[in-house]
């Protein structure tokens, strides 16, 4: 008994500060050392503790746990899964070093995420339209974020909108206050470069939807640029009908063109296209429309 | 989408959805940094500008403009969450006393317990709210006018559920109980224990395992060695020196 009772004497002496561990969070033995994520702002310097055995005992081989070193690698990939399983490219949200930006597969399939939505989306609104009002089959609904500044960009400089559209829109997207922005329409492009007509057409990819490339399509004709002056009238109009109003206005005759923009910057218009793309389809299509309207 | 009120037809075909399986992929949707980026970055590009009802390219009504930004595109945010979590959304709608028009809510999770069933003549998987038909009549009034809007069913055998945090959940679990591991081998990194081993007592004891940690539901166990013979002291001191003492 005497001799447990000294060492009792001794251990206590020799870890009198022991109490300074017990104040540690990091060392607590409880749960809730998750919760307790904030170390000692000063460690305090290390003082050795000795801790005397027994007769009888010797001290056992132990081995500490070995550290993971994979278990970052695990979390990346759980928040890459994360991210697909809910159909958006984890590039978007957490670019790391050594992978790309977000390629065109993984721009699609963020679109394809939302095209899937919007569908879903639709159909319950209008149902529950339907429920509540009745049947109305012209019932329609539109997402308005879903059109980007880029695209109407683009479609400003292909000619087919005002600048007051133009202008409303990025007010509504952007919140920025409208008396900050230009009243009068920049005599050049957006992009400031100038603004050039296409005099010959057929040798430039102009409208069309617009990707996230930076590519322009097809190649431009530079001799059959003329640098003329950007005289397009600007009417109020709504931001949530900016394409509409745009249409309007061409029906109204407002705008006196007969021949439409080309593309200020390949920043707003990405998509590629090759020459046949551009000879058919959807430019065929706006061109004629352009030409009708103008 | 199918919108069909709830019914208390009790049928073999029919198929009891655990709501504790619910309240887990809830859990593991609420709690990842993952979802709530990727969720934040899908709705700010579907519903950053609202939701706008048109009639021939026109606005039905500014009223309905506004009521339709104010509580409809919470709604729609709402059920893409319980789309993502459980595939299905069940929503009520009712009718806003002060301006007429329609207030749909998502039944929130556990608050309705669901079945799945199939139809036996169009042999179409459905979804209504599970009511016992032998619960008293306050049970039976619970019973809701429920929508719901379907993306993916339940199993209709086991009625478990096929949606997007279902297919990580496993991989959510692995990851936690590796973390679970990563902390524990790293708090006993940080304060190493002394082992020790008796020198003439070799005989086991299950009286020898003292438990020194217990932290997320794991518990760790030191074995000491101690003979017969000490006193209480002896077996405090050990104690003590095992599970607290750094060097």
């Amino acid at each position: 008994m005497d001799i447990f009772k000294e060492q009792d004497i001794l251990v206590g002496s020799l870890n009198a500060n022991k109490d300074r561990l017990a104040d540690d969070p990091l060392l607590q033995n409880d749960d809730s050392l998750c919760e307790q994520t904030i170390p000692a702002a000063q460690p305090q310097p290390y003082q050795p503790q000795f801790v005397p055995l027994p007769n009888d005992v010797t001290p056992a081989n132990f081995t500490l746990p070995q550290t993971r070193s994979d278990i970052l690698e695990i979390q990346d990939r759980l928040f890459r899964l994360s991210c697909v399983a809910l159909g958006c490219p984890p590039e978007l949200l957490l670019p790391s070093r050594g992978r790309s930006a977000a390629s065109d597969e993984q721009t699609m399939l963020l679109d394809y995420t939302l095209l899937e939505s919007r569908e879903l989306l639709e159909r319950l609104l209008i149902d529950m339209y339907s429920l509540f009002f009745g049947i109305d089959d012209n019932i329609g609904i539109t997402f308005p974020a879903l059109l980007r500044p880029t695209f109407m960009a683009g479609l400003y400089d292909a000619g087919m909108l005002t600048y007051d559209a133009y202008k409303n829109f990025i007010v509504e997207h952007s919140r920025i206050n409208i008396d900050s922005l230009e009243t009068e329409q920049p005599a050049s492009g957006l992009d400031g470069g100038p603004s050039t007509i296409h005099t010959s057409e057929g040798e430039h990819a102009v409208v069309g939807p617009k990707g996230n490339n930076g590519d322009v399509a097809g190649t431009a004709d530079n001799n059959a640029r003329t640098n003329v002056q950007n005289n397009r009238t600007t009417t109020s109009q709504d931001a949530q009908h900016a394409p509409e109003s745009a249409h309007q206005d061409s029906e109204n005759g407002t705008r006196n063109r007969k021949q439409y923009y080309s593309l200020p910057a390949e920043k707003y218009w990405g998509l590629k296209r090759s020459r046949s793309e551009d000879r058919t389809g959807e430019r065929r299509r706006l061109l004629h429309s352009l030409q009708r309207h103008t | 989408m199918d919108a069909r009120f709830g019914s208390n037809q009790k049928d073999a075909s029919a198929c009891s959805i655990s709501s504790d399986q619910i309240d887990r992929l809830w859990a593991v949707y609420r709690s990842s940094a993952a979802f709530t980026a990727a969720q934040k970055l899908i709705k700010s590009r579907l519903l950053g500008m609202g939701i706008v009802y048109t009639r021939g390219n026109q606005l039905v009504d500014r009223r309905l403009y506004d009521h339709v930004q104010r509580f409809f595109v919470p709604f729609i945010s709402e059920v893409l969450d319980s789309i993502w979590v459980c595939g299905f959304a069940a929503y009520t709608l009712t009718t806003d006393h002060m301006t007429g028009l329609p207030m749909p809510t998502v039944v929130p999770p556990g608050h309705v317990q669901y079945e799945i069933y199939t139809d036996p003549l169009s042999c179409r998987q459905m979804l209504r709210q599970q009511v016992q038909p032998s619960g008293n009549k306050e049970q039976r009034n619970q019973k809701r006018s429920l929508f719901f809007v379907t993306k993916t069913f339940p199993d209709c055998k086991t009625g478990a559920i096929h949606s997007a945090v279902r297919s990580v959940y496993e991989t959510h679990l692995f990851s936690k109980r590796i973390e679970e591991t990563v902390v524990i081998g790293e708090r006993v990194r940080c304060q190493p224990p002394i082992v020790t081993t008796s020198k003439t007592d070799h005989q086991f004891d299950e009286r020898d395992l003292v438990i020194t940690r217990r932290s997320m539901g794991c518990e760790h166990t030191l074995q000491k060695k101690i003979s017969k013979s000490e006193t209480a002291s002896a077996w405090i001191f050990l104690r003590n020196r095992t599970s607290s003492w750094v060097v």
